[in-house]
């Protein structure tokens, strides 16, 4: 308090009732901490505890969604656990039964009582296949709604998907509850892979229009004018109004300056003054591009080496249309931009022939090297800029002309598919774009899935959601299947689907002995041997051939047709014979078991492929079962190694489960005592300590009460009581 | 005239002298509790003296002046110091009310409500198939738009309240005004010739009050004229003009949400210039304080609408669509032939595409439509309304054409499927357009005052878009939803929405607490002046009481005198 010359009657009241006014308003603070046991009860009491606060409550809350999260997960993964232990159970006993039924006391009597022994395991399989989890089918995928396994006619169709339910287990990580039926059971084969880059072309993009006239061949639609040469190329134009209505056309060419778009095809009808069409497709987005890494945000420079220079900034853009436009409407840069003439990059041509077109990078970006237009130096006067390829992924919207580098691939004479006992030639006569493909699959009944390959987005994989059924891909008489690229491949077929399905068998040790000409011999081990081409790969390589016997494979997938063919290099008066080693069935599998004598060539007969299988639990337990009721022992044994290769799903699968229930609890731990600490925290920061407002309480008591009695004094002091 | 009757006179005039000093110390007893009052003190000087031959001789005393004690530089301090307690008071006051608005640090603010909502988005994202925990959703949701709708209505009802204080206090100074400009009046009339003969003391104390009390209301600046006259401004307008007032009123702007009351001068409408006090504060607060937490908010439900109507606009609940009309019509701006981006929609619209995905139920095959929207602002096609109708009908006619899209007659538009086999979803949408038009969207509104669950989703939980496929247990759609409570949407994607929040209510409450600290100190600092105006204005009972004794005993010597002088003419006429 500053030094006051006079001390006045009201003053001494005002300085006293002051003290006293705040003396009980701290007094009031302190009654209501230790009321609700809180030194924080309102924001401004001290906003930056009460911020924190907030911010831990928030924490404390999402760690408890979170929790509840894991709980669902792994209440989930629980179950699914069960589920596959029951599998487990399932191939174990199908293992004895098979065992058991090898040996020779086997009869035919007790092998059909087997196959009901079987049929049984199979229904188990199914039951397990089909658990659900409060009300939903754990292994269906996201189609969680209907039993994912139906078996009909000797078959089970998977009707889920592979879609993974993602459940968040903290503010950036999910976690897979599910684990879906191809995953656990083998369910959908994966066999029949696109061998073929699909490689389609950039496009400006489809739209619907007017055409103003025309001829039979051709089609003027000045409102196309500028959108860029071969903006359309490839592209189908179908008819919505007029006499040419539904039909539609491959567009082969596109005049830049006049809007006439030509078609492939036979002659159009006479077009009537307008008539409603629209070009199928869509203009070619910058984050497909370059194989999908996409195109980085930011601008380059195109200058016409007039003076006149322009920067394009891509962030704002969606597509190579929105920069053919964009480069195309400025009013001064002397630059055209449409497609190259490959159809797979920009193209950038001088609108004046004095124009020397200059594309730089701006703000150290990549954006020009990205669009495959960054030139070393200006191009010369009158130049063009050649756009290299920019690799577009397939897209489901991707135009078919667009396919196969804009050639496209042959519609009309199909792909024949065989699925079991059912077989279709589907057909694509009236697809415009991947989707349309992919929907013809599907509509095709036979149990067949189209879908881009993993880590390989231009090719198309088949895959079969029917288990024990063999599924095969042929040509329908054209060339179809080998450019989608799902012709199979002898890579792809397994030994275990030639012989009609019965497969081949590979002994312990060497299989065979070759005999050649110079009296020579050396033997070869199958055991390494899956696929038609490893038997190539076996014997060409078996040690002691040193090029004396050399195999190939014939094979011709389009009409699915494979043999093997051995030939002698040798001379010599020795036979050329192939020999059974170690009891091995595998020489009489595939048909080489034979003596040339003096020839030079021991060609097999046809393998008869039946396809590829899915190796699940199910396809093996039908094999199984169907080879008991034949009583064919060889058959039996067949099974085995689909046995062998559907355990090892179903234990990785259990695995996987496992691991995820242990990172589900590890997590849920880590919440838990995460929480205990943001709950200490939250203590510390809003909580009251009441050791020291108590003092501070009676403090303030005290000093109150000495106020009060001070201001009784003072005030009751006046001269005048003396006069 | 010398001698005894010269004595006579001069102690009778003393005697008067002491009469008014008595007086003037009953007057400074008699108004030691009067607000403002200055004590007065009687000025009694010596008289001219009379030349008597061998010198001067004195005349006695008079009185020469009754004047106030007061300290002029301090009364422009007290002033200002006044508009700035009622300024920084004020606003305290209506910040602790706003806190109470947010009512954080409980159970049910909106940072819970925010927080449940996520909650039941991850329950969702959890168990996408189950009904219960769709209705959960959306019950949350909607109690959350309720939460901000309700923050939304308080605060523009305290901007009311404040508007209504406004107008109190307006006529406050409208009185005060007055007064001041009566004193003026009286004040001259009394002082007419000059102050030299005194002052107006107790109308001059009672006018600069009336000052101090117009500047805890507004602030002010005061001009004394050699007449005695103060002049008042506010700002660079007169309020008080010798004895004239411009009478001040307010101006009363309604606005949907709120009524807006600005204090004007009555006569010309023109605003008031505020520098500081009660009305500054006042208008501060709800102008800016208020003004800016409920832009935060609106900014918050803005984007928290956008976003979810965005996610829900692109997937597919339980069952797809078959019949979908815009929340946005003709009547919230949109034109049939204004390009969208320039249309005036609730949320930015860009160059893009999305696809219209059909399914046929029968056979569970989709087929994407891409509907492109052309924004570049080039070759004058830029897409609208009418022509994304014409644009979706000329696609789906071949192959769907039984969807088709229609605007409605209040300017809406419609898509509807008319074969239930054939349903339809949106999907893969980069221009915003289906969250800017409200095609099946998730909360109708824009702001917290009108954030509501859109009535087409509140009874049909089966329509919450968790998936993006036709799977009933695809959540990849309920968990982007869940994920949007991580997602940094706000101050250029650099805060998450319960962030955002976090810092609007961190502003209040470090707001609030600086203004109540400098109402504290401005009180302080107030009581300070007041003291040092005490310090000389003030009375002092015991320093009047020994006042009192010391004129008690003057007048009594005074006396003694007389009845010396009159022994002596006893003496002379005795002779």
């Amino acid at each position: 308090m500053a030094r006051l010359g006079r001390v006045t009657t009201s003053m001494t009241r005002n300085i006293l009732l002051q003290d006293i006014r705040r003396n009980n308003a701290s007094l009031l603070q302190s009654q209501e901490q230790l009321a609700t046991g809180r030194r924080v009860n309102r924001l401004s009491d001290d906003p930056i505890s009460a911020r924190l606060v907030m911010r831990m409550d928030n924490e404390i809350q999402q760690n408890e969604q979170f929790s509840r999260n894991h709980l669902q997960a792994r209440n989930f993964l629980s179950s699914t656990e069960d589920a596959l232990g029951d599998l487990n159970n399932v191939v174990n006993q199908a293992r004895t039964i098979m065992l058991r039924e090898m040996q020779d006391t086997a009869s035919a009597e007790t092998r059909r009582l087997s196959a009901t022994e079987v049929g049984a395991l199979l229904d188990r399989a199914l039951a397990a296949g089909n658990r659900s989890f409060a009300g939903r089918f754990l292994f269906g995928g996201s189609a969680t709604g209907a039993a994912p396994f139906e078996e009909s006619a000797s078959t089970v169709r998977y009707a889920g998907n592979s879609d993974t339910i993602d459940l968040a287990v903290d503010a950036s990580n999910s976690i897979a509850m599910n684990i879906t039926g191809s995953d656990a059971f083998g369910a959908l084969t994966t066999q029949v892979q696109g061998d073929r880059d699909m490689n389609p072309n950039l496009t400006y993009g489809g739209l619907v229009s007017n055409a103003t006239g025309g001829t039979p061949a051709t089609l003027v639609d000045t409102s196309l004018i500028g959108k860029g040469d071969n903006a359309f190329v490839g592209l189908d134009v179908r008819f919505i109004t007029g006499p040419n209505s539904p039909q539609s056309r491959r567009i082969t060419a596109f005049d830049n300056t006049t809007g006439t778009l030509t078609f492939a095809g036979p002659p159009l009808g006479a077009a009537p003054t307008t008539e409603q069409y629209e070009i199928t497709g869509v203009a070619t987005e910058f984050s497909d591009l370059n194989g999908g890494l996409g195109v980085q945000q930011g601008r380059f420079r195109i200058s016409d080496g007039l003076g006149t220079q322009s920067d394009f900034d891509i962030s704002a853009m969606n597509d190579i249309a929105d920069l053919i436009n964009a480069i195309n409407a400025d009013p001064t840069l002397n630059v055209n931009a449409g497609l190259n003439a490959a159809g797979n990059g920009l193209l950038l041509t001088a609108s004046i022939p004095a124009a020397n077109i200059d594309v730089t990078e701006r703000d150290g970006a990549h954006v020009a090297a990205q669009l495959g237009l960054l030139t070393a130096g200006p191009a010369g006067a009158g130049n063009p800029v050649i756009g290299t390829d920019l690799d577009p992924t397939l897209q489901l919207d991707t135009a078919i002309g667009l396919l196969n580098a804009g050639a496209g691939f042959d519609q009309s004479s199909g792909v024949t598919v065989q699925n079991g006992a059912q077989t279709r030639n589907i057909t694509f006569d009236t697809a415009l774009t991947v989707q349309d493909i992919f929907n013809e699959f599907m509509d095709a009944g036979v149990d067949v899935t189209p879908r881009f390959q993993d880590g390989q987005p231009n090719r198309i994989d088949l895959v079969s959601s029917l288990n024990g059924a063999a599924f095969l891909v042929t040509e329908g008489g054209g060339t179809t299947a080998s450019d989608l690229g799902i012709l199979m491949d002898p890579n792809e077929i397994s030994l275990d689907q030639i012989n009609g399905g019965l497969g081949f068998s590979s002994a312990t040790g060497a299989d065979v002995e070759i005999r050649t000409h110079d009296g020579s011999t050396f033997t070869v081990d199958f055991s390494n041997a899956n696929t038609l081409a490893d038997v190539i790969t076996a014997i060409n390589t078996a040690p002691g051939n040193g090029g004396a016997v050399t195999a190939t494979l014939n094979a011709d997938p389009v009409s699915n047709l494979y043999s093997y063919d051995l030939t002698d290099t040798t001379v010599g008066a020795a036979n050329f014979e192939v020999l059974q080693q170690n009891g091995s069935f595998a020489a009489e599998s595939i048909d080489i078991l034979q003596n040339a004598g003096a020839g030079n060539l021991i060609s097999s007969a046809d393998q008869n492929v039946v396809g590829v299988q899915s190796q699940s639990i199910f396809t093996t337990l039908i094999q199984l079962r169907d080879a008991l009721l034949s009583n064919n022992r060889e058959a039996i044994g067949a099974v085995s190694d689909d046995m062998d290769a559907a355990e090892q799903t179903i234990l990785g699968s259990r695995a996987a489960v496992g691991g995820r229930l242990n990172q589900v609890d590890a997590i849920g731990n880590r919440l838990d005592s995460a929480n205990v600490t943001l709950q200490e925290i939250i203590s510390r920061e809003r909580d009251v300590d009441l050791a020291e407002t108590v003092v501070l309480f009676q403090q303030q008591q005290v000093i109150l009460q000495a106020g009060l009695s001070a201001a009784g004094q003072v005030l009751g002091l006046s001269l005048l009581d003396f006069i | 005239m010398s001698g005894l009757f010269s004595t006579l006179s001069i102690t009778n005039r003393a005697l008067q002298n002491y009469q008014t000093a008595i007086q003037t110390t009953g007057h400074n007893i008699a108004n030691a509790n009067t607000e403002g009052y200055s004590r007065q003190r009687v000025r009694i000087t010596s008289t001219a003296p009379q030349f008597i031959g061998p010198g001067y001789v004195g005349t006695g005393s008079e009185v020469a002046a009754v004047e106030r004690l007061i300290d002029q530089g301090l009364q422009s301090r007290m002033q200002f110091s006044e508009s700035d307690l009622g300024n920084f008071e004020t606003t305290a006051r209506y910040l602790s009310q706003v806190e109470t608005v947010f009512n954080e640090l409980t159970d049910t603010d909106l940072s819970s409500a925010l927080g449940q909502f996520f909650e039941s988005l991850n329950d969702f994202a959890n168990q996408p198939e189950d009904i219960t925990v769709r209705n959960q959703v959306i019950q949350n949701a909607q109690f959350m738009a309720d939460s901000f709708v309700q923050m939304s209505v308080n605060l523009n009802s305290i901007r009311t309240d404040i508007s209504n204080e406004i107008d109190i206090q307006v006529q406050t100074v409208n009185r005060l005004a007055t007064e001041v400009a009566l004193l003026n009046e009286e004040i001259q009339r009394l002082e007419v010739g000059g102050t030299r003969f005194g002052q107006a003391n107790d109308l001059r104390d009672r006018r600069e009050q009336a000052l101090r009390e117009i500047s805890n209301i507004v602030q002010i600046r005061t001009h004394e004229t050699s007449t005695g006259v103060v002049n008042v401004l506010i700002g660079s307008d007169f309020l008080v003009l010798d004895d004239d007032t411009a009478e001040v009123g307010t101006r009363l702007t309604v606005t949907p949400d709120s009524e807006i009351r600005t204090p004007v001068f009555t006569f010309d409408n023109k605003v008031l210039e505020l520098g500081s006090g009660e009305l500054f504060g006042l208008v501060e607060a709800r102008d800016t304080l208020i003004t800016g937490y409920l832009n935060d908010l609106d900014a918050l439900a803005n984007t928290m609408i956008r976003e979810m109507n965005n996610l829900q606009a692109q997937g597919r609940g339980l069952v797809g669509l078959t019949d979908v009309t815009s929340g946005v019509n003709l009547s919230d701006g949109l034109d049939s032939t204004t390009p969208f981006n320039l249309a005036g929609l609730n949320f930015p619209v860009q160059d893009g595409s999305f696809d219209i995905r059909v399914v046929n139920e029968l056979t569970g095959t989709s087929s994407d439509i891409n509907i492109t929207v052309d924004l570049d602002g080039l070759n004058n096609d830029d897409t609208t309304l009418s022509s994304l109708v014409t644009q979706i009908n000329a696609k789906l006619s071949l192959d769907f054409p039984m969807v088709t899209a229609q605007i409605q007659p209040d300017g809406a538009l419609n898509i509807s499927s008319n074969d239930p086999n054939f349903t339809f979803y949106f999907n893969d949408d980069n221009t915003g357009l289906l969250a800017g038009l409200g095609m099946n969207r998730f909360f109708a509104g824009s702001r917290a005052i009108d954030i509501v669950v859109a009535p087409e989703l509140s009874g049909n939980p089966q329509r919450l878009a968790g998936a993006t496929s036709i799977n009933p247990g695809d959540n990849s759609n309920a968990a982007a939803m869940a994920q949007l409570q991580f997602a940094k949407i706000l101050n250029s994607n650099t805060t998450t929405l319960e962030d955002f929040y976090q810092g609007i209510v961190g502003t209040l409450g470090v707001q609030s607490a600086d203004f109540q600290a400098r109402a504290i100190n401005q009180d302080f600092l107030n009581t300070q002046l007041i003291n040092e105006r005490e310090s000389l204005s003030g009375v002092n009972l015991d320093e009047e009481a020994t006042n009192l004794i010391l004129f008690q005993r003057a007048f009594q010597a005074s006396a003694r005198v007389i009845s010396v002088i009159d022994q002596l003419l006893q003496s002379l006429l005795n002779i």
